[in-house]
């Protein structure tokens, strides 16, 4: 596959490597670039309409995150005191504030890019290929799998602690009294049942170990390395002649 | 005296990796709960420290530096630039809990305000350099009082980090003492942070 | 083959760490080869613990004093397992939820999961999965996201991950505690299938499935063994049970509808294909 979990974490490497290292300009149509292959080029578009929906909502967030940014080192960074056109913003300030508003841009977007279009599953088997230690990408499968159940389930302690009076609609003081309400038997229930998942793990002969199977196994294609390369050279241009 | 090899892997197995699991999950979900309750406070660094406790330091240094991994995969990627001070919460509170810290409130007090000011020393330069200070929360009109008073970027943003981490570390630590101190003994003996918290009858 | 599935329990006791009273105490029993026991008893008679006891993830998991002795296919523990001894004896929990294992996508990819930690090859490990579904009238499911499963088919899918590893010894524990009429028979059909195959104990707290495909039953007692023996035996002595099993169960069966020889037993034992 020529877009694979490699390629595209290479490419996330190299646009962050951009984002420390061009211009302001050149991050800025990057951003755009992103925002236009995360709806149009199919490795890397949204898993689901709801991933895609969260992708166009941070995406606005970020923008205006980097126009506070702006406007934020406009007024209060003087710099050599230069203002803009009669305005209290001064012109320092402003280019050292789009500067970092369009690295945190890019920063930002480049590794949401990934995490959107890159199932939980092959990023599971990228990081065991990676080398990373099978318990670590155990916690992560396990965490995403408890991430989907809880809420439920706190929302069920919630309507139960209020179903016996506790005070989870009062005033503030009752209200932070009553988290302990909900976060308790939450955590109690949670750790018993850590121990028998704990348990049944091994009742099902596993003792920490995953395995990476012929379909999973996808190797880093010819782009994947000249993004990797690019993304070196770029660092090492901002570090030794910038 | 254990490796760091071994130690990661007691605190890594059996009951251990699904307990880590779950207080990653705490870590991204407990703004439900306080979002339920209409609560300012954030404590997203609860599991880590409830990890912290009961397994180890270095089953919270995985905790707290995963939480942040997945939160970025679940639509917040910023949080990936904050692995270092989560990861100082996860050792801090790890080792203070060997020396037997959250078995007495007053000691978890003074863990979380010195916590606070680690977590604040750490994040200040990522927010500053990264961010310029500004996160888009309600903590940002507290930079912006910093910088039209004169402060530089990141003197602005460790000023607010000093009035805001403390506090919310404070909460953090009590709230683990609370919910730790009446754990069943048959419970809490299968983790290996078993005799942080309490001694032990056998 | 003979004697390699058998399990026997001689004086067995055991004691929780944090707890006075015996979980277990001096049970001794004999479940021959390729039968099937069932452990009736109220809640905390130590049902659960002698199941953990017999898998080893009791010896794995808890601290407690164990005495006695444990014999599993030949080998002796003393006093019991210390080590859970999957795939040799496969262990089905109480609680569907926490034997899915939530490190797979698909209900097909979590019944392979087990296969895949035996080390089976790939081929092995897709079709072993295919052929357990479809023996558990669960294939319907393959594709289907375990959490998004109801409470009746997650413990048709975890006692399916168990079973596609065709353990010698199978303990399942509370298998009818979600599952409606229809899943019963289903899954009283699955245990007559592996019964000659495997060893099979489960935990039970009516009678309906105990009486329908058990061939020996244990009583227990707070910890204490009451009865073990032959199915016939137990249905001759019943009414001396009536005050530790529920006393509803006892007017139901004084109503002989299971008793061995009436029409209701007939019908539902020919239902199973077992007459």
């Amino acid at each position: 596959m020529l877009f694979g979990t490699s390629t595209r974490f290479a490419f996330t490497f190299f646009l962050s490597a951009c984002a420390f290292s061009l211009p302001w300009q050149l991050n800025i149509a990057l951003a755009v670039f992103i925002v236009f292959l995360e709806r149009m080029a199919k490795p890397f578009r949204a898993r689901s309409s709801n991933i895609h929906r969260t992708f166009q909502r941070f995406a606005r967030r970020m923008t205006l995150l980097a126009l506070f940014i702006v406007i934020l080192n406009a007024v209060f960074l003087r710099g050599d005191g230069t203002t803009i056109g009669g305005l209290p913003l001064y012109a320092g300030g402003l280019e050292f504030g789009i500067a970092v508003g369009t690295r945190v841009m890019l920063l930002s977007l480049s590794i949401l890019l990934f995490f959107t279009s890159t199932s939980l599953k092959e990023f599971s088997f990228f990081l065991l290929k990676a080398g990373i230690p099978t318990n670590l990408v155990t916690i992560i499968l396990l965490s995403s799998h408890f991430v989907e159940q809880l809420p439920s389930k706190i929302g069920q302690i919630f309507s139960a602690q209020e179903a016996r009076g506790a005070p989870v609609r009062s005033h503030i003081l009752a209200r932070t009294r009553s988290f302990f309400s909900v976060l308790s038997p939450l955590v109690l229930s949670s750790l018993a049942e850590s121990v028998e998942r704990g348990t049944a793990l091994e009742l099902r002969g596993f003792h920490g170990q995953l395995r990476i199977r012929k379909n999973d196994n996808e190797r880093l294609s010819l782009p994947g390395y000249l993004f990797l390369l690019l993304g070196v050279l770029a660092l090492l241009w901002k570090v030794l002649w910038k | 005296m254990q490796t760091l090899r071994e130690q990661f892997r007691r605190e890594l197995s059996g009951a251990s990796l699904p307990l880590v699991a779950f207080c990653v999950a705490l870590n991204l979900l407990v703004g439900q709960i306080t979002g339920l309750l209409k609560i300012p406070i954030y404590l997203d660094s609860i599991g880590t420290v409830l990890a912290a406790v009961l397994t180890g330091p270095w089953a919270a240094v995985v905790c707290g530096g995963l939480s942040n991994i997945m939160a970025a995969a679940f639509g917040n990627p910023t949080m990936m630039f904050f692995i270092p001070p989560m990861v100082s919460i996860g050792l801090f509170a790890g080792f203070i809990a060997r020396l037997g810290w959250f078995r007495k409130l007053y000691l978890c007090f003074v863990g979380g305000i010195l916590q606070g000011i680690i977590a604040s020393l750490l994040s200040a330069p990522i927010s500053a350099q990264l961010f310029s200070g500004t996160t888009m929360g309600g903590a940002d009109f507290l930079v912006i009082f910093f910088r039209s008073r004169g402060f530089s970027i990141f003197e602005s943003t460790l000023l607010q980090g000093l009035m805001m981490d403390p506090v919310d570390k404070i909460f953090t630590f009590t709230a683990v003492f609370f919910l730790t101190r009446n754990l069943p003994e048959r419970l809490v003996t299968r983790f290996p942070g078993a005799s942080n918290i309490r001694s032990l009858t056998s | 083959m003979e004697g390699f599935m058998e399990i026997a329990v001689k004086d067995l006791s055991f004691h929780y760490t944090e707890s006075s009273d015996a979980a277990l105490s001096s049970l001794t029993f004999t479940i021959p080869s390729g039968s099937c026991c069932a452990i009736l008893g109220p809640t905390g008679a130590g049902k659960t613990t002698l199941l953990y006891a017999l898998s080893g993830a009791l010896g794995a998991y808890s601290s407690g004093l164990g005495t006695g002795s444990v014999r599993i296919g030949g080998e002796e523990f003393n006093p019991f397992p210390k080590n859970v001894l999957f795939p040799r004896v496969g262990l089905a929990l109480q609680e569907p939820h926490v034997q899915i294992s939530g490190l797979r996508e698909t209900v097909l990819e979590e019944i392979q999961f087990t296969l895949e930690n035996i080390g089976l090859d790939e081929d092995l490990v897709e079709s072993g999965a295919i052929d357990i579904l479809k023996q558990m009238g669960i294939l319907h499911l393959a594709e289907r996201k375990p959490g998004s499963l109801s409470g009746g088919e997650m413990q048709r899918v975890a006692l399916a991950s168990l079973l596609v590893a065709r353990p010698p010894i199978i303990l399942l524990d509370e298998p009818v505690t979600s599952i409606d009429g229809p899943g019963c028979l289903t899954l009283a059909r699955t245990i007559v299938s592996f019964k000659k195959k495997s060893t099979v104990l489960f935990t039970d707290t009516g009678l309906d499935l105990s009486l329908s495909v058990a061939d020996w039953i244990l009583v227990l007692t707070a910890g204490h063994q009451l009865f073990f023996g032959e199915k016939k035996l137990f249905l001759q002595n019943l009414q001396s049970f009536s005050e530790v099993l529920q006393t509803h169960t006892w007017e139901s069966i004084s109503n002989k509808l299971l008793l061995p020889g009436t029409n209701r037993q007939r019908r539902f034992a020919r239902a199973l294909g077992i007459q």
